[in-house]
């Protein structure tokens, strides 16, 4: 993905971490990979100077003490973590979760494909798009 | 007991049978003989007794008292000069009788009859046809005289003219006599009381009347036979003129008088009967009606409204057409016309409901005009008569004198009669406070009830809701572990590859085609919770392409004919769903074909206020007892359904659509032959199929 900056995955399945991992691996993506295992830990690691800011958070919805829509909300409304583009990777069909991810500025909508080649397939497009698109100064 | 034995047929021959000797005595020795020379002609004045039994019992006692009492049986004692003609002279006696009794039977029977149908109308007839058999066959009866028998050797074969009209004359006098005095004696109430017949209205009057009649004949008899002694005829004693010896003419003006003045009696006792029989009809009707005015469930009021139909038509004068806008701007000119309202009578019903103990006083002195509410239905009922209406009702509800809340419907009528000057309108009261009290009651149920049902609805569509989080997220939730079980079995399988064995690998690969059925059977759960979830928006939907559409998507073999049979409608509905239906339908329909040439045919009938539509295979079929079990969750027929991707959610997934449409599903298969599945949506507006 453009420039160097790291991938944040927010995703509290161990299993699910592993093949975003892996997948990366498999790609050859040269960007580190931080994760956080709930919104609340992604909030902390976002606002916490000594970080740097991920090019693009992956963003999975059903997650304990705060889920992914509760953290979209909260991260839209802050200023300066408005601008990162965060692409939904779910395994949820529901209108009502694509809805509301839309609503709170998403940059893409990704259900979480089965089996691993349709996954590396989903990671492959992501990481094409996100090196093509040009990207905001993200502070 | 009198009674029965008065109509008893043993006092009835026996009094006939008597009748007819005592006929037969008075026959025989009261004679009022006309004398012509050669001949006789006889006043046969015993026939009242037969035709007194005949006017009561009947032709058939009237016949056995004229026959067998010896009334007319004695013919040839009178008429041996008649030679054969008393074959044509006497018998017509006979008939006469039968033919009044006849009359008189037939009358009894009717509640009224025309006048010309009395005794003295039907003899008209008999008079006319005897009159002329004396005239004619009597006379030439005559001519064949002398008869065979003996004791008639003497007969006469001519007789002279003057001498048949007499008879004739004679025969018609004495009938009409002997008619008027049976009618006399049928009149008295001891003659009625022997013959067992009912009394009368106002019997006593009649034999009052009758009586008086005589005794003024009788008088009269005496003053005549005084006034011929002393003046007319002094040489006679008193006695001769009186009764012994009275000159034939005498005797003649006296009967008459007397036939007279009895005729006047009945007359008068008829005329009389007619009246007291009307008044008492009269009276009976008004008490009939005085009853039900009193005891009918409903409060009368009869009021005169006269004054106030003046008063109008005094506004009127004035100019004012717009009534309702004037009462309204003056409201003392409603309450001058309730003091003008005259109150005639009310009844019993009226008095209880509105609790009034005098009703005179009521009458005289109630005045509604200091109660607003009766004012303001007054002024209702005035304008509604004022623009031609005859009826006006209102329900109203008042306080009793006693304070009870109670409701009625006033209903106020003027009948067509006095629509001129409203001088008699009937207003009523029909209580309907147990009605009122009944619908109000109701109308407490019934929000009770409606209150159940929404409480009861509410909470079990929270339960439902709840039932369809939690299915949902259970769902959802068995999606993550069951990916990363598919994943690590995947990893693990090219991980080690160098490890594991053909079998192992094998294994590994039979791990990750039931984790993919698994999370295959979790998807469609998913879609089948979502239908009745998600509010998507309704649509008009033009199947045509949607079908074609779904054709395409589904990759049919080339094997495989799917066609269109007729035009399809165009529904209101959720797109996806309509998708969902066929979608399933023919994918089913396509999965199961087991034809060289297979063939899916898609049909619509146009219903009454539905489409039916059908998808027919030439597939392998299905058994008729599996038809309601493949509409259920999870059941698939064939054995191999992990290989080929079924869940057995298809079909749920249909029929839960269709029903949410308001229709529904069913198949009609055999094994071998195909199977069609039909199912109906309705059309916009029409009403839930399965009501």
């Amino acid at each position: 993905m453009r420039g160097n900056k790291p991938i944040l995955l927010v995703e509290d399945e161990k299993v699910d971490v592993m093949t975003v991992q892996r997948a990366l691996k498999d790609l050859n993506v040269a960007n580190s990979l931080e994760v956080a295992g709930d919104g609340e830990q992604a909030l902390t690691f976002l606002r916490n100077p000594d970080n740097i800011r991920p090019c693009v958070i992956l963003l999975d919805l059903s997650m304990p003490r705060m889920d992914g829509i509760e953290f979209l909300r909260l991260a839209k409304q802050d200023k300066s973590l408005r601008k990162i583009p965060v692409v939904v990777l779910t395994s949820s069909r529901e209108e009502q979760d694509k809805v509301d991810s839309y609503d709170l500025g998403v940059a893409g909508y990704i259900v979480k494909p089965v089996n691993y080649p349709e996954f590396v397939e989903a990671m492959k497009t992501i990481d094409m798009y996100w090196t093509l698109s040009e990207l905001p100064p993200l502070g | 007991m009198k009674e029965t034995i008065q109509k008893s047929f043993s006092y009835k021959t026996i009094v006939s049978i008597l009748f007819g000797f005592l006929g037969f005595a008075v026959n025989f020795w009261f004679t009022a003989e006309f004398a012509f020379p050669p001949f006789t002609a006889a006043v046969l004045i015993g026939l009242l007794f037969p035709m007194l039994i005949t006017l009561t019992w009947g032709w058939k006692y009237g016949l056995l008292s004229a026959l067998a009492g010896g009334c007319q049986s004695m013919w040839w004692i009178w008429g041996p000069s008649n030679g054969y003609a008393i074959f044509l002279v006497v018998p017509p006696f006979t008939l006469w009788i039968i033919w009044h009794g006849y009359w008189a039977g037939w009358r009894k029977k009717q509640i009224s009859y025309p006048w010309w149908l009395s005794a003295y109308s039907v003899e008209i007839p008999f008079r006319i046809l005897n009159t002329i058999n004396l005239l004619t066959l009597s006379r030439w009866a005559i001519t064949l005289n002398p008869p065979l028998w003996s004791w008639a050797a003497g007969a006469a074969n001519t007789i002279p003219m003057p001498f048949s009209t007499f008879v004739a004359i004679k025969q018609a006098v004495v009938g009409y006599v002997i008619l008027l005095l049976a009618d006399v004696l049928l009149n008295l109430g001891f003659v009625r009381k022997f013959f067992g017949l009912k009394e009368d209205y106002n019997q006593a009057n009649t034999s009052y009347i009758i009586s008086a009649s005589l005794l003024i004949g009788g008088f009269v008899w005496l003053i005549d036979s005084i006034i011929s002694y002393l003046v007319f005829q002094p040489g006679n004693s008193l006695l001769d003129l009186l009764a012994l010896n009275i000159p034939p003419h005498d005797i003649f003006m006296r009967t008459i008088f007397i036939l007279t003045c009895l005729a006047g009696g009945l007359l008068a006792s008829y005329l009389m009967r007619g009246q007291h029989k009307s008044d008492q009809a009269l009276l009976e009707s008004e008490e009939h009606y005085r009853s039900l005015f009193e005891s009918v469930p409903i409060a009368l009021l009869e009021t005169d409204l006269s004054e106030v139909k003046k008063a109008i038509d005094g506004l009127r004068k004035q100019g004012i057409t717009d009534l309702r806008d004037y009462f309204d701007h003056h409201p003392e000119a409603v309450q001058d016309c309730a003091s003008l309202v005259r109150f005639v009578d009310t009844n019993q019903t009226s008095m209880d409901m509105s609790e009034i103990t005098d009703k005179a006083d009521f009458l005289e002195n109630y005045d509604f005009g200091s109660e607003t509410q009766s004012l303001a239905t007054f002024k209702e009922e005035l304008i509604a008569f004022a623009e031609g209406d005859s009826v006006h009702e209102i329900e109203i509800p008042y306080l009793t004198p006693s304070g009870k809340t109670k409701y009625d419907i006033k209903r106020v009528s003027i009948p067509p009669a006095f629509m001129e000057d409203w001088s008699r309108v009937l207003v009523s009261f029909t209580d309907i406070t147990d009605r009122v009290q009944a619908e109000v009651e109701l109308k407490g149920y019934s929000n009770r009830l409606e209150e159940m049902v929404a409480d009861r609805t509410s909470q079990l569509q929270s339960v439902n809701e709840e039932l369809e989080a939690f299915s949902y997220s259970v769902s959802h939730d068995l999606k993550a572990p069951l990916r990363g079980i598919n994943q690590l079995a995947g990893w693990i399988s090219s991980d080690y590859a160098e490890v594991l064995d053909l079998d192992g690998q094998e294994k590994l690969g039979l791990l990750v085609s039931r984790t993919k059925h698994m999370h295959k059977l979790i998807e469609d759960i998913l879609k089948y919770s979502r239908i009745g979830r998600t509010a998507a928006e309704k649509q008009k939907v033009d199947l045509n392409p949607l079908v074609r559409e779904t054709i395409e998507i589904l990759a049919v073999p080339e094997n495989i004919q799917i066609s269109i049979e007729n035009e399809l409608p165009t529904v209101v509905g959720v797109y996806a769903h309509f998708e969902q239906i066929f979608q399933n339908l023919l994918s089913n329909a396509i999965k199961f074909i087991d034809k060289q040439e297979g063939f899916v045919k898609i049909g619509c009938e146009v219903k009454e206020n539905y489409w039916q539509f059908n998808v027919a295979d030439n597939g392998p079929g299905i058994d008729e007892k599996y038809f309601d079990r493949i509409f259920q969750m999870f059941q698939t027929l064939a054995p191999s359904s992990e290989e080929d991707g079924s869940t057995g959610i298809g079909l749920t997934l249909v029929k839960k659509i269709v029903e949410m449409h308001g229709g529904r599903v069913w198949l009609e298969s055999a094994v071998g032959e195909g199977s069609t599945f039909f199912f109906t949506l309705l059309k916009q507006g029409a009403r839930n199929e399965r009501k």
